[in-house]
């Protein structure tokens, strides 16, 4: 694997405008290299969908990003035009989404849209030779290649997933997004979906940004994982690193909130529900829920430290050596 | 192909009702039906005449309703409708058969391109939203929309064709008798415009307003997200993603308002005496010729109800959903 | 909050209204209303027409009828919408003529939706064949046109006054907004709060009139503005060939009289206008309220906010 940068993002800031105006991802930062997958977890509604948003370039109208910059492929990604930015778009980025059923379009047919998005950007491609590609995506993602002339209503909801991911494979990009590609799945085909973007993965080495709110899943299929809390990243790290010394009490109560198979646990889950974005409380935003907190933590906004030499670093007062000397639990 | 079926069965039961209400309809009349009609129709037409109408009709006293309802059924399969008083010894048919072309030339083709501008508004209103069309088109064909159709085209009627003489008094063609010869399709087209306008205009507001909603639905699906990921041309998405799936909703109220906007636009036609079905069944209605209205009524009836099963047909082609269903 | 913010870059099934199991909430949703430029506009015009019918006596003192002035005078001091062809008041015409015109709108529009309600709610609600039977007859009164048969009606039943007229209209109008209510029950009577009641053991009648009426009252209440607009449209373009009462004082029939003078020939605008422009304003304003609603219902389509992006396009 190697370890060149593809995309990295640095203090990045959205905001959507109201009334009242949210500031959904508050001073995000994390790389993404070449041929890894790269995981973001966080309950809903913690600003997430909104990073995502910002990486691809589809914010709503009423959203902007207020600070910070990505830089994607060696370019500056935030300051492309929208011509420069669509003519990258599937090329070098690609989506799958969460609701495949609600992401196809219905009334067309699924070569149709493959088809489209290959002529978008490679005009000259005669027409049938995009339509045998768009086949032979559909074989590469183990779906009967007929399913080419067939509408989403057609098709089950894996494979209609399938077909999401061999859509987003079309260009063969440099990074595909999948927004929570598996929740609307029963595990059986969770579990196969998984499996089928790992080996493509390997095999074609784009890089991966996969998103879910599933902790389990992310420990068995990313290689580093970000930590999302109300619209900050609050952990970041390898998977070896945040499956045994996972350090933000959220981290751990994310990692305790789903079942494991192989740890006889009693499942905690983390009390609470998430703050208010629109008036973040002060200090750590985590502090009202968190079970270590310590009286620094409702005034003084957490610095994020860096814990060891792969870059594994969190946003936390238990980490900071001057907390660590009060000492005070409250 | 249950969604043809259905929609064949349901347009039966459409077709039996209209015709059996037309049955009705006379039979409620306060009093015997056939003596009204004997003392209206007393020395305005031969007593022959009379009894033709009644025996065509199924106004037959001495037969059950049952075996009058099934004489008319009858008759009306072989298109007999019974015979005029406004156009004696003309039967209704005939009368029905000359009237039907031009609300067809008139309200079809003012209709259909009334639901294509209007729609294609609507598309680049939603499209463009906020932007100077936006801003003004939906408000101004709200108001247009909102005046009877009769209304304005006696406006128009006074200020583009009696004040400025750009456009005829009224009638569907120059001179004495029809033709729908090509080399008179000029003169046709100059009698029609006026009246096709004005219908055109008051209905075209519905349009644009119904397909700007669908069009903002639409534009917050996730699809419309995924056309823009994958680095669609703009129009595309426009079109073959946002328009392409909004326009369906539009095309069932098509179908369903066809029968209000086709009542709005006869009184088009009596405005402008154009000698459509809305001027044939004002003149039955002035001459209490029953006959004339019962068939204007029917034919009007069976035309809408198959221009809504030629829509719903157009439909099965658009939707693939309903094709599996 | 910020859930709601993530919400509207994914997909949004057509917003249903929150559940409100009580008649009481209804103060809040209107001061929303009030808020709305649209709907307060509507309702500014609509109010101003209805005043004028309502204080139709306190407005003028010359009685409709009365042909009793010179003919075809333009609007004066004494007259301020000048005479007819045959010597009436016009103002007095069409203050009157508003009432009239008025009490078979309301009165067919609120007999229509009364129709429709039973039908649409009932048809969503019980399911089945009888939903099967109902959704056909609606469907059948949807397609057949409205206003030839109501003139054949009325021709067969020369009508002494306004009663007939207003069940013929309600009778021909209730079917579009029946089948707009059923599709909504059908979208409610799964939420949780339904099947709570259902559950609970609630009769159906009870469940739908008292867990979903409530929360349909902005789609019933805009389907009565609907109807109303047609009933009113409806009636004028009857009277206006003739048919109808045009004997008695409305817009349609000041419309006919007009029209069968040759107003606008003559240059009698003043006589011919007036009618024309209620209608079209009334049925304008009607409308903005509805549109003003469904903006409230449904906030994307509200207009846009254009507001300066501080920061960065993204």
């Amino acid at each position: 694997m190697s370890q060149e940068e593809l995309l990295k993002v640095e203090g990045l800031s959205v905001t959507y405008y109201g009334p009242p105006d949210v500031e959904a991802v508050h001073h995000a930062s994390f790389d993404i290299k070449r041929g890894e997958i790269f995981g973001l977890a966080g309950e809903s509604g913690c600003g997430k969908t909104t990073l995502i948003a910002a990486l691809t370039r589809l914010l709503p109208d009423n959203g902007a990003v207020t600070a910070g910059s990505i830089a994607f492929a060696g370019a500056d990604w935030l300051h492309m035009t929208p011509p420069e930015v669509d003519a990258w778009r599937w090329q070098k980025i690609s989506l799958v989404s969460q609701s495949a059923m609600n992401s196809l379009n219905p009334v067309i047919s699924v070569g149709d849209q493959i088809v489209d998005a290959i002529l978008a950007h490679r005009p000259n491609t005669p027409k049938r030779e995009a339509w045998e590609r768009a086949e032979a995506l559909l074989r590469m993602v183990e779906v009967d290649p007929k399913h080419v002339h067939s509408f989403a209503h057609e098709l089950s909801g894996g494979m209609r997933q399938r077909v999401m991911i061999a859509m987003a494979l079309a260009l063969e990009p440099d990074l595909v997004v999948m927004d929570e590609p598996t929740t609307a799945l029963d595990v059986v085909v969770q579990a196969q979906i998984i499996h089928q973007v790992r080996s493509l993965q390997e095999r074609l080495g784009f890089s991966v940004i996969f998103v879910t709110h599933d902790m389990s899943l992310l420990l068995s299929i990313a290689d580093r994982m970000a930590i999302m809390y109300a619209g900050e990243i609050v952990e970041l790290g390898s998977r070896e690193r945040l499956n045994r010394h996972a350090a933000h009490p959220y981290t751990r109560g994310l990692i305790d909130s789903f079942p494991s198979v192989f740890e006889k646990k009693s499942r905690v889950g983390i009390p609470g529900a998430p703050p208010s974005m629109v008036t973040p409380p002060p200090g750590c935003r985590f502090h009202l829920r968190c079970p270590e907190r310590l009286s620094v933590c409702d005034v003084a906004v957490p610095e994020e430290r860096v814990l060891d030499s792969g870059g594994h670093r969190v946003r936390c007062h238990l980490y900071s050596v001057d907390a660590l000397r009060q000492g005070s639990h409250d | 192909m249950r969604y043809i079926l259905r929609k064949v069965l349901f347009y039966g039961v459409a077709l039996w009702a209209a015709v059996t209400l037309n049955f009705v309809l006379p039979r409620m009349m306060p009093g015997n039906p056939a003596e009204i009609l004997l003392a209206r129709f007393k020395g305005r037409v031969n007593p022959a005449a009379i009894h033709a109408f009644l025996i065509a009709f199924g106004l037959n006293v001495h037969q059950t309703l049952f075996q009058q309802y099934l004489s008319y059924l009858g008759q009306l399969v072989r298109g007999n409708m019974g015979i005029s008083i406004t156009y004696y010894p003309e039967p209704v048919s005939q009368v029905l058969a000359q009237a039907l072309p031009w609300t067809l030339l008139l309200i079809g083709a003012a209709t259909i391109i009334s639901f294509f501008l209007g729609t294609l508004a609507g598309i680049v209103s939603a499209w463009h939203r906020g932007g100077w069309f936006d801003s003004f088109a939906p408000g101004v064909f709200t108001l247009t929309s909102s005046f009877p159709y009769f209304w304005f085209a006696l406006l128009a009627l006074y200020f583009f064709a009696y004040r400025a003489g750009w456009f005829p008094l009224g009638e569907a063609y120059s001179g004495t008798r029809a033709s729908f010869a090509i080399s008179n399709w000029p003169d046709l087209m100059y009698h029609t415009a006026l009246p096709a306008f004005t219908i055109v205009f008051t209905s075209i507001g519905g349009w644009l307003l119904s397909m700007r909603n669908n069009m903002i639905t639409t534009m917050g699906q996730d699809y419309i997200l995924m056309a823009r990921a994958k680095g669609l041309p703009r129009r595309r998405v426009m079109y073959q993603y946002a328009a392409r799936n909004a326009i369906l909703p539009n095309m069932t109220g098509f179908a369903l308002s066809l029968g209000f906007i086709v009542s709005g636009a006869l009184l088009t036609e009596i405005v402008f005496s154009y000698p459509g079905l809305g001027y044939t069944l004002l003149q039955a209605v002035q001459n209490e010729d029953y006959p004339l209205m019962q068939g204007t009524l029917l034919l009007i009836a069976v035309a809408v109800l198959f221009a809504n099963f030629v829509v719903d047909l157009l439909y099965v082609r658009l939707d693939p959903r309903v094709r599996n269903e | 909050m910020i859930e709601k913010v993530e919400e509207s870059t994914a997909s949004q099934p057509t917003t249903v209204p929150a559940p409100r199991n009580s008649w009481s909430a209804w103060w809040p949703g209107f001061q929303r209303f009030l808020g709305n430029r649209k709907a307060a506009a509507g309702l500014v015009i609509v109010l101003v027409l209805v005043a004028l019918g309502v204080f139709a006596p306190w407005l003028t003192s010359i009685s409709p009828q009365a042909q009793s002035f010179v003919p075809l005078r333009p609007p004066s001091l004494a007259h301020p919408l000048g005479t007819t062809a045959q010597g009436q008041d016009v103002w007095s015409q069409f203050v009157w003529g508003t009432r009239a015109s008025m009490t078979v709108g309301f009165a067919a529009g609120f007999l229509a939706t009364a129709i429709t309600v039973i039908i649409g709610m009932l048809s969503g609600f019980i399911g089945g064949i009888g939903d099967e039977a109902l959704q056909m007859l609606t469907n059948v009164f949807l397609v057949i046109p409205g206003l030839p048969l109501i003139v054949v009606i009325s021709s067969y039943f020369p009508f002494q006054n306004n009663w007939p007229l207003i069940v013929i209209i309600a009778l021909t109008s209730w079917s579009w907004g029946a089948r707009v209510l059923r599709a909504q029950v059908l979208s409610m009577r799964e939420l949780p709060f339904v099947e709570a009641a259902r559950m609970a053991g609630e009769r159906t009648t009870a469940i739908v009139f008292r867990e979903l009426m409530p929360n349909m009252l902005s789609l019933i209440f805009s389907q009565f503005l609907f109807a109303v607009v047609s009933a009113v449209l409806t009636e004028a373009g009857l009277q206006f060939i003739g048919l109808g009462n045009i004997d008695a004082v409305s817009w349609g029939s000041m419309l006919y009289w007009a029209q069968n003078d040759s107003a606008l020939m003559t240059g009698a605008w003043w006589w011919f206008v007036p009618p024309g422009v209620a209608i079209g304003l009334f049925g304008a304003g009607l409308s903005l309220i509805n549109y003003g609603l469904d903006e409230i219902t449904n906030p994307r389509l509200r207009a846009r906010v254009r507001r300066q992006k501080r920061g960065r396009p993204a």
